[in-house]
């Protein structure tokens, strides 16, 4: 039974790493800037971090499948734009709303997956693909100016907090206890990891290898598009490229978080930590008024730094 | 039919249109595309517009040679963007801090260093270390770009008058420079990929990197040296975009990143890596360049840019799909 407990300790130790990880900046965050710690000043950060966190399910199933997913941030940006337009200030179009992220996440997630599976084109640049077509279709649908605002329910959920925590870090770590849950427990995750792992091995298994990768773009587009409907209600007015800030800070927070760039291996755990760890910096370095250029030299020292600590390739070349 | 070493079956008929099919095929595309907005298009045809095309692609040119080179290994490089801004500000600050000549050379010489230095640091991380190739290039965009606008934190800045003119020269009022350069570097990349060991070796790594390691390929060094030839690529863009802009501007890559990959992809590189000609990746830059230009000159809207670059990507992919599949890959 001892082995068992240090196997398991050794094969999710990347996702709890990172944890030790995010403790450590915390405190030194704190120690720099006493008030870091403050709960009105951690709450704020979470909310932040809950967006980048629901991006992070849906980039961190895909990767684990094997692929990647580029469109996410255009996705979550079309949403934002279809879900402003839709939900035109009234608590009665949410459904509205609702019906046509959906419409668009079966739409985009199909055709990324029809590419990936159908026509094998390896997934970063179909997904680029369709992202910038994603793109295009927004700025045409617009024609440059979005209109629309956000339901009061919705930016309830988005900006006010339930006691000391905010509605939308509740909504987040419900959705992230699902994506866990789903990855580690479920068939479905467990296919998922088999695919990312092996393809040849899954499908000779008897695991229908196209379906599953299927399945996991449109769920990412899905999961995209709940992030965009979310941060309509955080920020309220419809503007373009909302979601844009979310591509390789994702990207990083994921691989930060444990999981393997080629897939099979990691979990949601991690990247939960990974996307806090981003926000973190990312807010710590505003507080201590560095310059843009100083600002984004350190993200990525710390990005190289996490990743040189555990995600490094194997040695032997067979 | 002889192997020299060194040197490449003669193909006929078949086999010919089995490797080239892509790169013949946006070829014919850049020439039909050019040729049928010259008969539109009066604004198309003068003499200023194809030097002026020829001189606003190079930049993005350069940028894709060094991501086709990349990507021809197997990896990718999310960093060209933030390495061409890099060479970019770099050249402008140096030559704003020091107007005189010399101060136009050392910039010319700290650039192409500089990008070496970029190259460089992606390449031990991706070979030495064995980290993935895009999470490195990842963090590399960050640190170049971070310190461009470290550098130059608003766009700006003088560039030396004399280097502007002498690369943005057009030989009898007609032939631009980059023309001439344009063609300088698609012999050389040519050379490189086809009839060198190295770009054998080059191939070989990205077509299998166990086979290549056990057939004993330094494929570690040869990982690396992409990555420096990347950065060198992307220096000599940044440095090219001084002259041309005669400002710095920390902002002028963003979009070279993502447009240097769709014009490899659309000038028939594989992403899995072994398959493309450098012919075909400048084929390509055009094809990018060309989309946006035909789009404003028709007076389409620019909301259209995005989903036509788009299109034209995807579409590029099928036939790679097809292709890959022809090849039994």
């Amino acid at each position: 039974m001892k082995e068992n407990k240090l196997d398991f300790l050794r094969t999710h130790f990347n996702q709890y790493a990172v944890y030790l990880f995010l403790v450590l900046m915390l405190l030194l965050a704190q120690l720099y800037s006493p008030t870091y710690l403050q709960l009105t000043h951690m709450m704020g950060v979470f909310r932040l971090a809950s967006f980048m966190g629901m991006a992070a399910i849906a980039q961190t199933i895909v990767i684990i499948s094997g692929g990647i997913d580029l469109s996410i941030p255009y996705t979550i940006s079309f949403s934002y734009i279809l879900a402003a337009h839709y939900m035109n200030s009234l608590d009665g179009n949410i459904p509205q709303a609702m019906a046509a992220c959906l419409i668009l996440a079966v739409i985009v997630g199909s055709v990324n997956g029809a590419g990936v599976c159908l026509m094998k084109i390896p997934a970063f640049i179909m997904t680029l693909g369709v992202g910038t077509v994603v793109r295009g279709a927004y700025m045409i649908w617009t024609k440059g100016t979005p209109k629309g605002y956000t339901a009061p329910l919705i930016r309830t959920i988005s900006n006010s907090s339930l006691g000391p925590v905010p509605c939308i870090v509740i909504v987040w770590f419900v959705l992230g206890a699902i994506a866990v849950v789903m990855l580690r427990y479920t068939p479905y995750g467990r296919k998922i990891h088999a695919v990312g792992s092996s393809a040849t091995v899954a499908q000779f298994s008897g695991i229908n290898t196209k379906a599953v990768l299927f399945s996991v773009y449109i769920l990412s587009a899905a999961i995209a598009c709940i992030t965009g409907f979310f941060l309509i209600g955080y920020t309220g007015e419809s503007y373009l490229d909302a979601g844009l800030a979310y591509d390789t800070a994702v990207i990083a927070a994921v691989i930060i978080g444990g999981t393997s760039i080629n897939g099979g291996k990691g979990g949601y755990l991690g990247s939960a930590a990974g996307s806090l760890i981003m926000i973190v910096f990312t807010d710590f370095l505003q507080i201590v008024r560095m310059s843009e250029g100083l600002r984004q030299v350190g993200q990525g020292i710390l990005i190289l730094l996490l990743v040189m600590l555990y995600a490094r390739g194997r040695r032997v070349r067979v | 039919m002889k192997d020299k070493s060194g040197s490449s079956f003669r193909l006929r008929g078949a086999d010919f249109s089995y490797r080239y099919f892509h790169q013949c095929f946006i070829i014919g595309f850049v020439i039909v595309v050019i040729a049928v907005m010259s008969l539109i298009s009066e604004s198309f045809r003068t003499a200023y517009n194809y030097g002026n095309l020829m001189n606003s692609c190079f930049a993005l040119m350069l940028a894709a040679f060094g991501q086709f080179l990349v990507i021809l290994t197997g990896d990718i490089d999310i960093s060209v963007g933030s390495m061409v801004a890099l060479g970019n500000c770099l050249s402008a600050y140096i030559m704003t801090v020091m107007p005189t000549g010399t101060g136009a050379v050392l910039a010319v010489l700290a650039t192409l260093a500089a990008g070496l230095l970029c190259g460089a640091l992606n390449g031990v991380f991706v070979a030495v270390f064995r980290l993935p190739a895009i999470i490195v290039t990842i963090a590399g965009s960050a640190i170049f770009k971070g310190i461009a606008l470290i550098l130059m934190p608003e766009p700006g800045g003088t560039v030396h008058g004399g280097f502007s003119k002498v690369l943005t020269w057009k030989a009898a009022r007609l032939v631009p420079m980059s023309f001439f350069l344009m063609v300088i570097c698609i012999v050389f990349l040519v050379i490189l990929t086809n009839r060198t060991s190295f770009g054998k070796s080059l191939r070989a790594v990205g077509g299998n990197e166990s086979a290549a390691f056990g057939t004993g390929v330094r494929v570690g060094r040869v990982r690396f040296t992409v990555y420096v030839l990347s950065g060198l690529f992307c220096a000599m863009s940044g440095l090219y975009l001084s002259a041309r802009t005669s400002c710095g501007d920390a902002n002028i890559g963003n979009t070279y990143t993502v447009y240097s990959i769709s014009a490899a992809v659309v000038g028939g590189t594989l992403m899995t890596g072994a398959v493309g000609e450098a012919y075909g990746t400048a084929c390509g830059a055009l094809v990018i360049y060309l989309i946006n230009s035909i789009l404003n000159m028709l007076d389409v809207s620019t909301f259209y840019q995005y989903a036509c670059q788009g299109a034209v990507l995807i579409f590029a992919l099928m036939i790679g799909s097809f292709e890959t599949r022809r090849r039994g890959l």
